[in-house]
């Protein structure tokens, strides 16, 4: 008997699971034209999200910072139905409530009644305006409106408390780019509009985690610990998105945490910016290098052996600080743990999609557990991807299987169809929106990076830092045994 | 003794001026309807959502049709989930030229592809989005090309985010689109005798299973369910049922009404949520049919009796529980009967975007001093949680996790794992119930609470550090633990004479709260005490007093106590509340605690909402009487 027929509470397994819907019963024979995405307009499954959500995200990670969406109510309200999905935590994101007036007249007004409203109800420290496509269509001038709604707030409420209430204008346009880009976005908007100046200059370095999960966040500043390093980590969701629940809560309800608008004012103070993932952040870590001169740091992500060491080396060469002995055990034990899988993990063919800098970082980690990755698919292009994964491969060329396809952009159904032309493949590693295709191949999923929405605790255990790396490598050897040994309870390792 | 606590604030909560007539008490045995149907204000966390948003909840699950999305790729994200289900859209994925220059040509490039890739596709409804809204794409145009070239039927959904008010109007809007391209596209005139429509029902769950096999014992067959099973083959037959069944009066009233207007098929509103209202809908469906009433009884019967056998050890963990509903529309007023069946007491009933027709039917099915709130942006939701900590909410998942951070089980609805609708969908809804409100969690969750209380936090900001060692009472000084709702009280044995009053006096309690409805300030450092009397009868603010500025105590302040304060200040405060038998506040210095006792007055550490604390204060200085009479 197969998996999915095994009924369970009266329900057979194929219908409690994430289903794949055709138009027909039967899947219809794929029109080969239509393969790749570049020969054809239409797409499907995209493994991507528009801009505004990035740029929330990243005010979610600021103490005390609340996100307005300048467009209509589904702007918002999609977004905080994808963050509890994720993140099993509220999201506090105000809307300009756009209606067909705005639509006509533009969203001044919904932008100062709006602000005022959020102000008096919340009193939040940092409010990041985030723009959608229909504000950016309708050319709203959000510099003169928020100037003109911060004269009219504080008359209301006294200049002196305006003056304590930052505004960040993060103009995020849906159309022109992803989540990724629109992270990109409120880092260099954040950094423009806050880290203004160089006058105090201190031992502190920036980082810029990108779209990292709150449990490799932790993991980053448990290696700052360890070197003795301060730090401003630049959106740290780390407590914010991953609250306790400890009643009776304030009102209204902050989560505790997050980068505090102090901290961001001093960024221009540090020793260099680290934006551990070139495409979500180096736009803030290039900014401050160029206005402020300090040095930006980009990339790699520090998933695996290699990636982790240059960012400790890194660190410690602008730093000054020694790599201290307990992260030089952590290297030991994970370095253990790949000797003691290598015979599970090596030769094993593997696809890799997601976030681009997720994709890169977790390619350099199975080149290293002797893995092919034969696909790797980024859901948002950048112009840097096809030479990052050309670097990376450079060293492991002569172990490889098959010569792994880069794709660059795309979406999933072109990346599903290349893996079904594949004579063999173990792996697949991503994000939730591959349950389909690791179904419908029968290859386990691992999952990584964002969106995780079916499966609890992935946004607590970190990928990043040798003990994430440790983490990672159990998870991906556990589903190639569960797979390959599914009905071997007895055997023992 | 109870105290009629919802006597005291029937304001009830904070709003602004703007949401003011939103926010009603049932009162009178009338009915309140509040002010709905308008425009949320701006600024404010809207639980509403878009018109695509609703065009995708009701259109989702038709399966042999292509849904393309003609808008950035956040949309199409997005619009790929309803009710937490995954469903493939399709995109044109519009980008910074197609806004520049136009995306029609993309837009038709892309349909021909989508039909190419599913063959076997009926028709194609293509969703416009605030981008293609704005500019000005003419969807009906490429439409009627696109569907000339493909032969297929090409609808547009004519979707951009910020037409109407919320989601309500997608779904009149996708209503419109199935009446006019859909439903009785088969031709054939004649009514199919014992046959059904449900308006409404969107299968989640297994929901329409239950409800079909109802109706099958009353010999009754369903044809289209819009849009739970509803294939574009069904829609078209849908106009020959005997009866369209509103399950879901948002969702199906305007489809009801069109498809009355066209082809004249009557309807009639039904829920099957709950067993009473299961009850009710089946005799009326048995009554329109003709059905002989002994069938109906017997269905009714054994359906009932069967599910509060089996309900029964649930039932009794959720009689009397508090529970507040939060919904879309309309199921406000079914859901609330059903959660009377479950013998719970409902405190509040709210929709994101009710209608007047959905206050009043729920108003009739709820009981007096019900809050009723339309349109509650999170905050009010966060107050009303925070002040009447009900025992359980129902509603969506935005809610729910802001709901656990306040210490409050939530439901979600639609509902997550089983059936609710019918008599077995009610025993589901019974064990769910039941387990959500006897969680283990929430006792942890409080243990938690009260042990920080006592080691002194205030819990004003959270960046302050929770415990300090310093301020540590001595050990056995309090026992939160086993008083309820993490209410200490000090000082309570030395103050047993001073309780014996006569029993006509009210008894006299100042709170220091700032914002009048949590306890939420030390003693030392209220900004105001509120003074209530309470009787027997209810309660009474009898007024507000307000201490000279300044410190009571300086060297037992707290982390978060403001320091360098004059010493006088703790006299003032007693003195002024020398007529008080008690005060109420988060936490009190060792100097107020010494020299309560001087003034007569007895010292109760409370946290979380103010009715709360009056009535545990009430209810353990009551007993205190009793014994003392004794």
């Amino acid at each position: 008997m197969r998996l999915n027929e095994i009924p369970i509470d009266g329900v057979p397994y194929d219908r409690l699971k994430v289903e794949k819907i055709p138009a027909s019963p039967a899947y219809a024979p794929r029109d080969p034209e239509l393969v790749p995405a570049a020969g054809r307009t239409l797409v499907i499954n995209p493994d991507r999200i528009c801009m505004p959500i990035g740029a929330m995200w990243a005010v979610l990670g600021v103490h005390r910072a609340i996100p307005f969406v300048q467009g209509a109510q589904g702007c918002t309200t999609y977004a905080r139905y994808t963050f509890s999905r994720i993140f099993k935590e509220p999201a506090t994101i105000a809307t300009a409530s756009f209606h067909e007036d705005a639509a006509v007249f533009g969203g001044r007004r919904n932008l100062l009644e709006g602000l005022r409203n959020l102000v008096v109800r919340y009193w939040p420290e940092v409010i990041g305006i985030a723009t959608t496509c229909s504000s950016e269509i309708m050319g709203d001038d959000l510099v003169s409106f928020v100037k003109e709604a911060r004269i009219k707030i504080g008359g209301e409420i006294g200049a002196e408390k305006m003056d304590r209430i930052a505004m960040v204008i993060i103009n995020t346009p849906s159309f022109a780019g992803s989540h990724v880009d629109g992270y990109d976005r409120a880092a260099k908007a954040f950094v423009d509009t806050l880290a203004t100046g160089r006058d105090t200059p201190d031992r502190r370095v920036n980082i810029i985690p990108g779209l990292l999960y709150p449990g490799d966040i932790r993991e980053i500043r448990h290696l700052l610990e360890e070197m003795e390093i301060e730090a401003t980590v630049l959106f740290d969701i780390s407590d914010t998105l991953d609250a306790p629940l400890a009643p009776p809560q304030e009102i209204p309800y902050y989560p505790p945490g997050g980068t505090t608008l102090q901290e961001i004012r001093g960024m221009g103070n540090a020793l260099a910016t680290f934006a551990l993932q070139p495409a979500a952040g180096a736009g803030g870590a290039r900014s401050l290098e160029r206005r402020l001169g300090v040095p930006a740091v980009v990339g790699l992500t520090p998933v695996g052996v290699d990636a982790t060491d240059a960012l400790l080396q890194n660190l410690s060469r602008i730093t000054g600080r020694e790599i201290p002995a307990s992260l030089k055990i952590e290297r030991g034990r994970l370095i253990d743990a790949l000797a003691d899988t290598f015979h599970h993990t090596m030769m094993k063919r593997v696809a890799i999609f997601g976030d681009p800098d997720t994709v890169t970082g977790v390619a350099r980690f199975v080149c290293e557990l002797g893995m092919t990755p034969v696909a790797v698919a980024p859901g948002t292009p950048t112009k840097t991807f096809e030479q990052e994964m050309d670097g990376i491969f450079a060293g492991y060329r002569e172990l490889f299987l098959d010569t792994p396809k880069v794709f660059n952009g795309g979406d999933l159904f072109e990346f599903e169809e290349y893996l079904k032309t594949l004579p063999r493949l173990d792996l697949i590693i991503g994000n939730s929106k591959g349950i389909d295709i690791s179904r419908e191949l029968e290859v386990p999923l691992v999952r990584v990076g964002f969106p995780i929405y079916d499966r609890f605790g992935y946004q607590k255990r970190p990928i990043v830092g040798y003990r994430g790396a440790e983490l990672l490598l159990y998870e991906i050897v556990n589903s190639i045994l569960d797979f390959r040994y599914p009905d071997d309870r007895t055997q023992q390792l | 003794m109870a105290l009629p606590i919802e006597a005291l604030q029937v304001e009830a909560l904070p709003v602004l001026p703007g949401r003011r007539g939103h926010l009603v008490i049932k009162t009178g045995g009338v009915p309140a309807i509040p002010e709905c149907g308008s425009a949320t204000i701006p600024g404010l966390l809207s639980e509403r959502s878009c018109v695509f948003y609703g065009a995708r909840w009701m259109l989702a699950a038709i399966p042999d049709v292509i849904h393309l999305v003609h808008g950035p790729a956040g949309c199409a994200y997005y619009g790929g989930t309803v009710r937490r289900k995954n469903y493939r859209v399709y995109s044109s994925m519009m980008e910074e030229r197609d806004i520049v220059f136009g995306g029609g040509s993309r837009l038709y490039a892309a349909i021909l592809e989508a039909v190419r890739r599913e063959p076997a596709a009926k028709a194609v409804l293509i969703y416009a989005t605030c981008a293609a809204g704005l500019i000005g794409e003419d969807l009906d145009a490429i439409c009627g090309n696109a569907s000339a070239a493909t032969g297929l039927q090409v609808v547009p959904v004519n979707s951009p985010g910020f037409r109407g008010c919320s989601q309500a109007a997608g779904h009149d809007l996708a209503a419109s689109v199935l009446l006019r391209h859909f439903i009785g596209a088969g031709g054939g005139q004649s009514t199919i005798p014992n046959s059904v429509n449900i308006l409404g029902e969107f299968d989640v769950q297994g929901d329409l299973q239950q409800i079909e096999a109802l109706l099958q014992q009353l010999g009754l067959r369903i044809i289209c369910a819009f849009s739970g099973r509803a294939s574009t083959t069904a829609m078209a037959g849908a106009h020959r049922a005997r009866l369209n069944i509103v399950h879901c009066r948002r969702t199906g009233q305007f489809l009801a009404d069109g498809m009355q207007e066209r082809f004249g098929t009557p309807h009639l509103k039904a829920s099957f949520f709950g067993l009473e209202e299961t009850a009710a809908s089946l005799r009326a469906i048995g009554r329109f049919f003709g059905t002989d009433e002994a069938v109906v009884e017997t269905a009714v019967e054994t359906g009932c009796s069967e599910a509060r056998r089996l309900a029964e050890p649930f039932l009794k963990r959720l009689r009397g529980k508090r529970v507040a509903l939060f919904f879309g529309a309309s199921r406000m007023g079914s859901m609330s009967k059903a959660f009377r069946d479950l013998g719970m007491n409902l405190v509040m009933i709210g929709s994101q975007f009710g209608c007047r027709v959905d206050y009043e039917d729920a108003g009739h099915k709820v009981a007096e001093g019900t809050m009723i709130l339309d349109d509650a942006p999170e905050q009010e939701l966060e107050i009303f949680l925070h002040q009447r900590r009900p025992d359980l909410l129902c509603g969506g998942t935005k809610e729910k996790y802001m709901a656990h951070k306040m210490g409050v089980p939530f439901m979600v609805f639609p509902q997550e794992g089983s059936p609710f609708a019918g008599f077995r969908g009610f025993v589901n809804l019974a064990r769910e119930a039941a387990g959500l409100v006897s969680a283990p969690v929430w006792r942890l969750a409080r243990s938690e609470d009260a042990g920080r209380q006592t080691r002194g936090h205030s819990g004003r900001g959270m960046e302050t550090p929770r415990v300090s060692q310093g301020n540590a009472p001595p050990a056995g000084e309090s026992s939160p633990l086993n008083l309820p709702d993490g209410i200490s009280s000090k000082n309570g044995e030395g103050k047993m004479e001073a309780e014996a009053k006569t029993e006509h006096r009210p008894t006299r309690v100042a709170v220091a709260s700032n914002d009048g409805l949590t306890v939420d300030r030390h003693f030392g450092n209220a900004e105001q005490f509120l003074v209530f009397d309470l009787t027997g009868d209810g309660v009474r603010l009898s007024e507000i007093r307000t201490p000279a500025a300044g410190d009571g105590c300086a060297e037992t302040a707290d982390e978060d106590g403001p320091t360098g304060a004059h010493k006088g200040g703790i006299e003032d405060r007693m003195r002024l509340l020398s007529d008080c038998e008690a005060a109420i506040c988060i936490r009190a210095g060792h100097c107020a605690q010494e020299r309560l006792g001087e003034y007569g007055l007895q010292l109760i550490e409370a946290c979380g909402g103010l009715p709360d604390a009056l009535r545990s204060f009430y209810a353990s200085s009551g007993k205190e009487k009793e014994s003392d009479e004794r």
